[in-house]
């Protein structure tokens, strides 16, 4: 008989699972697409939610819904009804999703195209939050009826969760839920975890929600990565060394642009093109996919990817002369 | 609910590991599983009985430790222990503060060590 040998794993259980949300979250950043994955127990109230949140963004943004409730073929079609684009996985009864689950249908979906995504996940308060689906935030929601005690009973869900919307608050009145009580425990569990309180029936609370939605995703949105084509003419030409280039810019404004482009000896094009009060100086042009830019504020205009810009001056530089 | 897929997961890894080792046979696997979590283990045991036939890892048993539930205290620094029946007492037992506490250990889910022939 052989000696036993001790061989250190210290390998997480789920690290494959882990692996492929951390490459989701990375795509999803660089695409600038929000997604948030929703779980709650059955009949919490995330499609309702969800009818009353979208009509609030879809002209801001472009929202894409992944259903994967067990019994949501109905949800599916509401959900439908407000024009966005749906899509149901088939889970096979499954309890929960994982990354895997979630890369095929944001495929399905193609999640580039969108700038909000929601995740319906599997109504169930226990596997979820086992598994990370590279989601960029955890939104659970926990009705009034369902009692001020289900952190007690799953406090993994609590931890793993970056919201808590507590749904039904129009039970509030007629049950012996203890709202500041629930929030004690929650605290507890995960401190920092923004909460809202909510009443899809009366329209309670979405205001707060939807504004704290709305600007999650317009500061992702502010800092996706911009494809710009720069061309540099006359003297502008001279002093940056190159007439035309493609740039990959993850700033924001024009103003932020200027700043980034470099002369040859270092310096930054800002102090060259822009005055003291943020406007183009009277020696030089700015123009914005054909369009002349001058004031301070002009400048401010967030780009756009495939923007054109074009840097010159109104005098030849002319060396030793 | 879905031991079946965690179990697949577990005897991957220790497989992996094996190989890399020239390893004959696996002994025990230590798991480590934080309280918050779930995991039923006389059913571990069985899934992996029976996924483990004709590896390097049949068996193998499955030894599961539970980590449990610390809380850091953020007011006055003292950690302390909590049952999971015990989420609900609030308050630290130190200095009675239950508006400020940091999660420390109780989401392991992890593979630790094998004892390999």
């Amino acid at each position: 008989m052989g000696e036993i040998k001790l061989i250190e794993v210290k390998e997480g259980i789920l690290s494959e699972n882990d692996a492929i949300a951390q490459q989701l979250r990375e795509k999803l950043k660089n695409d600038c697409t929000f997604v948030i994955n929703l779980m709650s127990s059955p009949g919490a109230g995330k499609t309702s939610l969800l009818l009353r949140t979208i009509p609030r963004l879809k002209d801001k943004f472009k929202i894409g819904v992944i259903e994967a409730d067990i019994d949501s073929i109905v949800d599916a079609e509401k959900i439908r009804e407000t024009g966005v684009g749906v899509i149901q996985l088939r889970t096979g009864g499954f309890c929960h999703l994982d990354a895997t689950m979630v890369k095929s249908g944001l495929e399905a979906i193609g999640s580039s195209n969108f700038d909000l995504i929601f995740i319906e996940n599997v109504g169930n308060l226990v596997c979820p939050a086992e598994f990370d689906t590279g989601a960029t935030r955890n939104v659970m929601l926990l009705s009034v009826p369902e009692g001020d005690d289900k952190p007690l009973k799953y406090p993994l869900m609590f931890t793993v969760s970056d919201v808590l919307i507590i749904s039904k608050v129009d039970y509030l009145g007629s049950s012996d839920f203890d709202l500041s009580l629930l929030k004690e425990r929650v605290f507890k569990l995960k401190p920092g975890i923004k909460i809202f309180e909510v009443s899809s029936k009366t329209g309670e609370g979405i205001d707060q929600w939807v504004s704290w939605l709305e600007e999650e995703v317009s500061i992702l949105k502010s800092t996706s990565v911009k494809e710009l084509n720069v061309t540099a003419m006359m003297a502008v030409r001279e002093m940056v060394g190159w007439s035309q280039k493609k740039l990959n810019f993850s700033g924001n404004t024009l103003a932020q642009l200027i700043r980034e482009i470099t002369t040859i000896d270092g310096q930054s094009l800002y102090s060259v093109l822009i005055d003291e009060e943020g406007a183009v100086k009277k020696d030089y042009m700015v123009w914005l996919n054909n369009r002349p830019v001058k004031e301070q504020h002009s400048l401010e205009i967030p780009l756009q990817n495939g923007d054109r810009v074009l840097l010159t001056s109104m005098i030849k530089f002319s060396a030793g002369g | 609910m879905h031991e079946l897929p965690v179990i697949e997961s577990i005897l991957r890894t220790v497989l992996r590991h094996a190989v890399a080792n020239q390893v004959s046979k696996i002994v025990t696997i230590t798991l480590h599983i934080g309280e918050l979590s779930d995991l039923e283990d006389e059913w571990v045991q069985r899934y992996f009985d029976f996924l483990s036939k004709d590896t390097l890892a049949a068996g193998a048993t499955l030894k599961i430790e539970r980590i449990p539930i610390v809380l850091k205290c953020n007011q006055c620094s003292r950690t302390f222990e909590v049952r999971r029946d015990e989420l609900g007492k609030l308050g630290c037992p130190g200095c009675g503060d239950s508006s400020d506490f940091s999660l420390i250990s109780g989401r392991e889910y992890y593979i630790k060590e094998m004892e390999v022939l």
